[in-house]
């Protein structure tokens, strides 16, 4: 299988390739997350979609950047997870993080993805930051949700156009605009 | 048991794998690979030999613990207590204590009166918790295996505990007393007689705490209203001591170390990564401060009261940031007498006295008052109406329970509760139907009138309440982001709209009722005194109720106009990326509206329509603005006759005085973005100008700040 390279101001992002990224991949996240993660949970996801972890390098093949995914179903739609996503701190606000991010969103867009979502700590205003910059929306309170006591937000992203309800509604909706007019 | 090293084996029978190639079954899956533990990290595995412990239970029951240790073990202890009730478990907290492992043998006297104190607070704030019932595993967990009531001295009674710690607090008070009189005769101080006299006097306090606290929590059981005034009492006198307990938090110091072992759970059957609880004195401290502060409104349920007025109470301790899991499920137990609502909701009292079918009836004629149903002596429509009160008693129940939980939850609750009254809505209005042909058969009038809606018409009105909250919150759990707010509050103008335009409609059902009443029934039918009051106190709430319905109709539509500015000057923008679509989250966020019956859905291209619309009016900018002061002005005029409403009319009986702080809070903000306007528009129209003048500025420079200090969802706009 060919494994697409693409550079980008000097970083090149590839697809997860072998084993011996392991380490480089469990040690950028481990330094950055409050999560413990067993070895156990970094394999099920890579092992399962290894086309939705991504790695990026530095120049000096230094590994700056990981995003680790899944894409499964979940009640009835088909429902990509963003598990983990870290960058060097040496190299954050240079759009590395965002670019992961829109890479794996697209990917699974290619695949016919209906949503994506995500957890990240309440207080983690980098990664609320970011993903709300990609049109994340926030779509659960989840108190407590980690094991060291702190809050979390459920973020979501919906990939599929809504259904069209104007075709039923107008009539009614039309009341409500009068309304209005009358205000102005 | 001989253990067999199986090391060469596993290596032979791996020998074919690639690196990294996993061997596993198909159920091992995410939440297994969560949840495995790496053997030999320290991280995780939580059977791994540490180093040995200093004391077992043998040589603790002998060791000797200074007076400044027994202090220091106390505020650990009630740290732990604290995170314990905060939803971590007793292996993780209290019970990494090795005196709560074996109180009965802890040697030092202050220390286990203080134990045991404590453990039977533990055995009350447990039942309380698991008696209610309205907690998440997040919240609270509850041990399955029934070990913990081992734990707890259940046995001992109340008398004997609480009689040992005052026994302490007279010997500390003596001890305290000697000093002085050793002081002022000069005669051998001890080395340091301040030091020694602080150490008791921190000592006392914290003794003296826990007997309040565990006064608070036992009386709470028989809510009656002599326990309620011994626990306001004891309340007060906790409270006194918590900054005395602060202050000498950190002026004493003593190595308690070896007293709690973190490992020590791995003797016993829980099995969990390994997690040090962290926590700070301060936390502890706010806890209980929050706690008192709110439990004082629970002593105050003594008396009678409509039901609205315990949803409304229920709503308050929901809704303030004191609350907690344990605070809830008291007043959960109070209302629903130790929650036998759930097995027996149709005998069960309320607050040990009242009926909730007697409730439910009084709520009934306090919103439209079908006297012609409830009061008929025909039998088919009297069975209808037992049939309603039947069908509807669980979702009056549901009504208070729903704020038992995290609030964090009560969104997604409200999603499955408001389905739940839709179809309740369906079914009362085919009721209203059949309960309409008859009344007209068997009176044989009103041929030529329309059926009347009263039934329906009420659970709509409630519908209504659990749809605003549902929008309400998503502002208030910081789940919508201000890119957002515009269509929220757009949304929610329109629901109080149709709210405002179903409680006029209903004021019909009230004078058709009071004109049936005139022609069929005869005085000597009730008493007309007692009846004429009670109408004019429920022609108040409505009144009340319609109000307040339109002080948010307007405060909502204020909002609008200042979003809709801020949109089209782009201080507040959507997200600029592909991915982000403004009628997609506008169908998500709204998508309960089209699983409803009613009201209908707005879709997006109305809602664009109508902002488009004045966005490009002609100097729309200052319209807006002056659209919104106007909005304001008017939420403050209704506000200010809101708060002249007594606490019977509010149904606020239980928190009056919370309430009205409420309203003033929200006057500041009313008034406040008054104030704001001005400035904000001529901010805004100069920073416009320089734009028109150079595209180049960024609008970025200018940012809008909310505010939510005074009110979670309506917040004080500033800009910079
Ligand atoms: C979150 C994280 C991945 C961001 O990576 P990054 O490469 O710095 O992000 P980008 O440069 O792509 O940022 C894109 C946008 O996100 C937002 N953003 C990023 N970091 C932010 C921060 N610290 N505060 C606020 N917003 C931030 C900004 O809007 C930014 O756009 P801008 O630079 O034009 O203002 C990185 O901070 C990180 O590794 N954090 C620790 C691990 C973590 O929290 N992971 C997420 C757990 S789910």
């Amino acid at each position: 299988m060919s494994k697409e390279k693409i550079v980008i101001n000097d970083i090149s992002y590839e697809p997860f390739e072998s084993e011996n990224q392991m380490s480089e991949i469990t040690s950028l996240i481990e330094s950055h997350l409050s999560e413990p993660y067993s070895i156990y949970t970094y394999r099920y996801f890579i092992h399962s979609w290894p086309d939705l972890c991504l790695l990026c390098y530095d120049k000096n093949r230094k590994c700056v950047g990981v995003i680790i995914c899944k894409l499964d179903y979940h009640n009835n739609s088909y429902r990509g997870y963003i598990a983990m996503l870290a960058v060097d701190k040496e190299y954050r606000k240079r759009k590395i993080g965002s670019t992961l991010v829109k890479m794996v969103v697209n990917k699974m867009k290619e695949q016919n993805a209906d949503e994506i979502v995500l957890e990240t700590e309440k207080t983690n205003t980098g990664a609320l930051g970011l993903y709300e910059y990609l049109g994340f929306i926030r779509d659960k309170s989840l108190p407590r949700y980690y094991l060291n006591g702190v809050d979390a937000f459920r973020l979501k992203l919906f990939l599929k156009d809504p259904p069209n309800l104007l075709q039923n509604n107008i009539n009614i909706n039309n009341e409500n605009m009068n309304e209005f007019e009358e205000y102005l | 048991m001989t253990y067999i090293d199986i090391t060469d084996l596993v290596n032979r029978a791996t020998e074919d794998f690639a690196v990294g190639q996993l061997l596993k079954k198909d159920s091992f899956t995410l939440y297994e690979t969560m949840s495995a533990i790496e053997i030999m990290d320290p991280k995780m595995d939580s059977g791994m030999k540490c180093k040995k412990p200093k004391y077992d239970f043998n040589s603790l029951k002998t060791c000797s613990i200074s007076m400044e240790q027994v202090i220091k073990i106390i505020d650990k202890l009630n740290g732990l207590e604290v995170q314990w009730l905060k939803g971590y478990m007793i292996y993780q907290t209290l019970l990494t204590c090795l005196f709560v492992n074996d109180p009965l043998n802890i040697s030092n006297s202050y220390l286990k009166a203080y134990v045991n104190g404590l453990l039977k607070c533990c055995y009350y704030s447990y039942n309380y918790i698991t008696t209610a019932a309205v907690y998440s595993e997040e919240d609270f967990v509850r041990d399955s295996t029934g070990f913990i009531d081992s734990y707890f001295p259940k046995d001992i009674p109340d008398a004997e505990i609480v009689g040992d710690l005052q026994k302490i607090e007279e010997e500390l008070m003596k001890k305290l007393k000697n000093q002085k009189k050793n002081n002022n005769s000069n005669e051998e101080l001890p080395e340091d007689p301040k030091n020694e006299v602080e150490i008791i006097n921190s000592l006392l306090a914290r003794i003296r705490f826990r007997r309040a606290f565990l006064n608070v929590l036992s009386n709470f059981v028989q809510s009656n209203k002599k326990n309620m005034n011994k626990i306001k009492k004891s309340i007060t006198f906790a409270s006194t001591q918590i900054p005395i307990m602060k202050e000498t938090e950190e002026t004493i110091n003593a190595d308690i170390d070896d007293f709690f072992d973190e490992n020590i759970n791995r003797k016993m059957y829980s099995q969990m990564p390994r997690v040090t609880v962290k926590f700070t004195s301060e936390e502890t401290y706010e806890y209980y401060t929050n706690f008192f502060n709110e439990a004082i409104y629970l002593c105050s349920l003594t008396t009678e009261a409509p039901y609205q007025a315990l949803i409304n109470i229920a709503k308050k301790i929901s809704g303030s940031s004191n609350t907690s899991t344990l605070l809830r499920a008291i007043l959960h137990c109070i209302i629903f007498d130790s929650n036998t609502i759930i097995s027996n909701p149709k005998e069960s009292k309320l607050l040990k006295r009242m009926n909730l079918v007697e409730c439910i009836k009084e709520w009934l004629i306090s919103f439209c008052d079908p006297v012609m149903y409830m009061q008929s002596d025909n039998e088919e429509i009297k069975e209808l109406m037992n049939a309603f009160y039947d069908r509807y008693l669980n979702s009056a129940v549901d009504c208070i329970r729903i704020y038992g939980y995290n609030r964090a939850r009560l969104r997604r609750l409200l999603v499955k509760f408001i389905t739940e009254w839709d179809k309740l809505q369906e079914e009362c209005e085919l009721l209203d139907n059949k309960l309409w042909d008859i009344l007209v058969m068997s009176t044989g009038l009103y041929n030529e009138e329309e059926p009347k809606y009263y039934i329906s018409s009420y659970i709509y009105h409630i519908k209504l309440l659990y749809l605003e909250e549902f929008l309400s919150l998503g502002i208030e759990l910081e789940i919508f982001m201000k890119h957002e707010l515009l269509y929220t509050y757009w949304y929610l103008h329109y629901l109080y709209d149709v709210h405002e335009d179903h409680l006029e409609r209903s004021e019909q059902l009230q004078s058709f009722s009071s004109n049936y009443k005139k022609i069929n029934m005869k005085s000597k039918d009730y008493n007309l005194e007692k009846n004429l009051a009670d109408l004019k106190l429920s022609s108040y709430s409505y009144l009340y109720e319609k109000m307040i319905i339109s002080a948010h109709k307007v405060i909502s539509n204020a909002y609008v106009f200042m979003f809709i500015a801020f949109r089209k000057t782009q201080i507040c923008k959507n997200p600029e990326c592909e991915f982000d679509k403004e009628n997609v989250r506008f169908f998500h966020r709204f998508k309960l509206f089209t699983e409803v019956n009613s009201p209908a859905i707005v879709p997006y291209e109305i809602f664009l329509q109508n902002i488009e619309a004045i966005q490009s009016e002609e100097n729309s900018l200052n319209n807006c603005f002056a659209y919104a002061a106007t909005e304001f002005n008017n939420a403050k005029q209704l506000l200010l006759r809101i708060k002249q409403f007594p606490d019977n009319v509010t149904q606020t009986q239980f928190y009056h005085d919370a309430f009205l702080k409420d309203i003033d809070d929200l006057l500041i903000v009313v008034q406040k973005n008054i104030d704001n306007i001005n400035i904000i528009s001529r901010k805004i129209s100069i920073f416009m100008k320089i734009k028109s003048m150079n595209t180049n500025v960024n609008t970025r420079k200018m940012n809008i700040n909310l505010n939510f200090e005074h009110n979670k969802i309506y917040p004080i706009i500033e800009i910079d």
